[in-house]
């Protein structure tokens, strides 16, 4: 957790706890079988410790996951179970959008059906062109 | 290999997974400002997008604006839009100059005829024939001229091609004017700013990429999706405004608390941008969250509204510093209140000298209480209306209870009480006042159908009838379009909405529209008449 440069003045807060109550409808909908709920922190007005606050207030949960797709990503399940951080990067790390996903897992963790099909592709090509295996038996 | 067709092939020649796509939709869609709902209908159209052709004219200009876009902050997703969209010409960025660039621009045009984007930066010079900036020989009138002709759209990037900018502040030696005014006949997009933020440029040119149209405008024909709100409403400042908790200076107590900034010269009132949420250098943070007011740069003729440290309020009601013409408006607001006042003060002594016969008769009861009880219990319904016919009682307080509320209880009305007198009382929600505006113009638009339709009403009425009605519909009907920036810039209605106001208050004392207080006066009159005698008024 990033500390407070100055911890003697109020925390300047403007939309975190909105957003919080956001997250609080985000799971009671998830519970009922409803859609994942995504929230765009970049869309979002927030004053200099709003982020923190949400930080502090989530926590950090049990999943961390890097993805390297046209850049990093990072995919870390906050303290809440369903509520996930999602932040992509450029590649000289920074920041390029910075997503909450109530979610039971986010959508760019998942293999995606196009890849799988590329994946096995590529698997059975290689296993074409690779010359006849000796077994142990021979 | 053959030239890509669509994005998803283009991405998928750059070995881009569908994961990595998907993340490109993620930020597209964030980046144009749309909800994440929307990444699949993104997804879907961004993988049928084609190519479009993009020629970039820059004319009167800094180049702060290209250097802002190359160096914008999401250089990944970016350099995607930017290499999958065609450039084919764009002088401070492209290898070729001289006559091979003017060939590949001719080319280009000729190619994609119809269907290209043209995206300008700078101003274009007008006077004496335009010879103050040229290309190749070329005018910039001349360039942009013929160059929009096989255009679908023209995108006007930063403050210079929206507005004239710099090169149009006063006295504009070189007769600088925005694209607008001189491409008439096809759809213009004005990305503002000094510079545009750089993901509002790419946001618009993901748009059209996407979706194959220019996104929605607003009044000044700037994307709605970046600058359909005030820095004001966005700023998380704005609850120590609110409290009325302001810096004085730039280093007192306030300023180091991050108390707001309005005192201090801050236009975010006035001023329609997205740096309050996109924020600049990577969305690390933006001016007001730095300690300086925001300045006002994406709005027309920025340079010449006044001074930066200078307060909104400077004006007449946070009205002064808009441009010349509401100083003006502002101003007389002084004077139609004055006129407003001397004028009902001098209606109502009048009526106080017409004098009262004695009555020479026992008092049964209490004149001034009586007289009270009245005035209050005749502004409610009762029995003995009905003989003037429902219509009229119903259109009556329709019509008097909307326009009332809507000036007592709209926020901004609020604000400028305030600003006047120091007092403020909570506002309904936006959409209540709508509502009541609304209903306020049905209702005088039904009571003066009803004027026509009855023939004994209307050999009654004579011109000041008509002059109240005019007057009293003006400021609901101004405000309206104001407030959802119909119609016309959202100076000019200001300017209208301010004057037509200020057109009533001066005309109340003088026309039937002294009622507003005569009728206080009347009514409690009639109550102690009949308080005196002692029966029911
Ligand atoms: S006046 Fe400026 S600093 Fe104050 S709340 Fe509005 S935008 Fe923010
Ligand atoms: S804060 Fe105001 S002056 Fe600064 S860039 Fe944004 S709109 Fe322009």
């Amino acid at each position: 957790m990033i500390a407070s440069a100055n911890t003697d003045r109020q925390p300047l807060l403007f939309n975190a706890k909105p957003i919080l109550n956001e997250i609080r409808h985000g799971l009671d909908r998830l519970l009922s079988g409803d859609d994942a709920t995504v929230i765009d922190l970049q869309r979002i007005p927030f004053a200099v410790d709003d982020e923190r606050y949400l930080r502090d207030a989530l926590g950090d949960g049990e999943v961390n996951a890097t993805i390297n797709a046209l850049g990093k990503s990072t995919v870390q399940e906050t303290g809440v179970a369903g509520v996930w951080w999602v932040t992509h990067y450029d590649a000289a790390g920074s920041v390029l959008g910075k997503f909450i996903e109530v979610t039971i897992i986010p959508e760019v963790l998942k293999s995606q059906h196009q890849d799988i099909v590329r994946g096995l592709g590529k698997l059975s090509a290689r296993l074409a062109s690779d010359p006849p295996m000796t077994t142990a038996e021979e | 290999m053959a030239k890509p067709k669509t994005l998803a092939e283009h991405l998928e020649c750059h070995d881009v997974s569908r994961r990595g796509f998907l993340k490109f939709c993620a930020l597209t869609t964030s980046m144009m400002a749309l909800p994440p709902a929307m990444v699949p209908t993104v997804a879907r159209a961004l993988e049928k997008a084609r190519r479009p052709s993009v020629i970039w004219l820059s004319f009167q200009e800094c180049t702060g604006c290209t250097e802002s876009l190359t160096r914008s902050h999401s250089p990944t997703i970016e350099n995607l839009i930017l290499n999958y969209l065609s450039l084919d010409y764009h002088h401070t960025l492209q290898a070729a100059s001289g006559d091979a660039a003017e060939q590949a621009r001719e080319a280009a045009m000729a190619e994609n005829h119809g269907k290209y984007l043209v995206a300008v930066d700078g101003s274009i010079p007008v006077k004496d024939g335009g010879v103050y900036s040229t290309i190749a020989g070329i005018s910039n009138l001349e360039m942009l001229k013929h160059t929009v002709e096989g255009a679908a759209a023209v995108i006007a990037i930063g403050s210079c091609a929206a507005f004239g900018g710099l090169p149009h502040a006063h006295p504009n030696p070189t007769g600088a004017v925005p694209v607008q005014d001189l491409v008439l006949d096809k759809p213009v997009v004005n990305v503002s700013g000094c510079p545009p933020i750089p993901v509002v440029i790419s946001g618009v040119l993901a748009h059209y990429l996407t979706f194959g149209r220019i996104p929605d405008l607003d009044g000044y024909g700037r994307p709605r999706s970046f600058f359909g709100t005030s820095i004001h409403d966005r700023c998380y400042r704005r609850p120590y405004y609110n409290k009325g908790l302001f810096a004085e200076t730039f280093d007192d107590e306030g300023a180091k608390n991050g108390w707001c900034l309005f005192k201090l010269g801050c236009k975010g009132p006035t001023t329609y941008n997205a740096c309050a949420t996109v924020k600049w250098n990577q969305g690390t943070s933006f001016p007001i969250q730095a300690g300086h007011g925001c300045i006002g740069c994406s709005e027309p003729r920025f340079w010449d509204a006044g001074g930066f440290y200078q307060p909104l309020s400077a004006g007449i009601g946070g009205v002064g510093t808009l441009g010349g013409v509401a100083v003006v408006a502002g101003a007389a607001a002084g004077t139609a209140a004055a006129a407003f006042i001397l004028g009902m003060t001098y209606r109502i002594l009048q009526t106080y000298f017409l004098g009262r016969a004695k009555n020479l008769a026992e008092p049964r009861g209490s004149q001034w209480l009586h007289g009270m009880k009245t005035i209050w219990w005749r502004s409610f319904f009762h029995p003995g209306m009905t003989i003037r016919g429902y219509f009229t009682i119903i259109s009556g307080y329709t019509f008097h209870l909307g326009f009332i509320i809507t000036l007592l209880f709209f926020d901004q009305h609020i604000e400028l009480f305030k600003s006047w007198t120091g007092l403020s009382w909570p506002a309904l929600p936006p959409l209540v006042i709508t509502v009541t505006a609304v209903l306020g113009i049905a209702a005088l638009v039904a009571v003066l159908v009803d004027r026509f339709a009855d023939p004994v009403r209307y050999l009654l009425s004579d011109y000041q009838d008509y002059l109240c009605w005019v007057l009293t519909v003006l400021p609901l009907v101004t405000g309206l379009l104001l407030v959802y920036k119909i119609w016309l810039p959202y100076t000019t209605l200001l300017v209208v909405h301010i004057l037509s106001f200020e057109m009533l208050l001066v005309a109340i004392p003088f026309t039937k529209l002294s009622h507003v207080f005569t009728i206080f006066i009347a009514r409690w009159y009639n109550g102690a008449i009949a308080g005196y005698k002692g029966v029911q008024s």
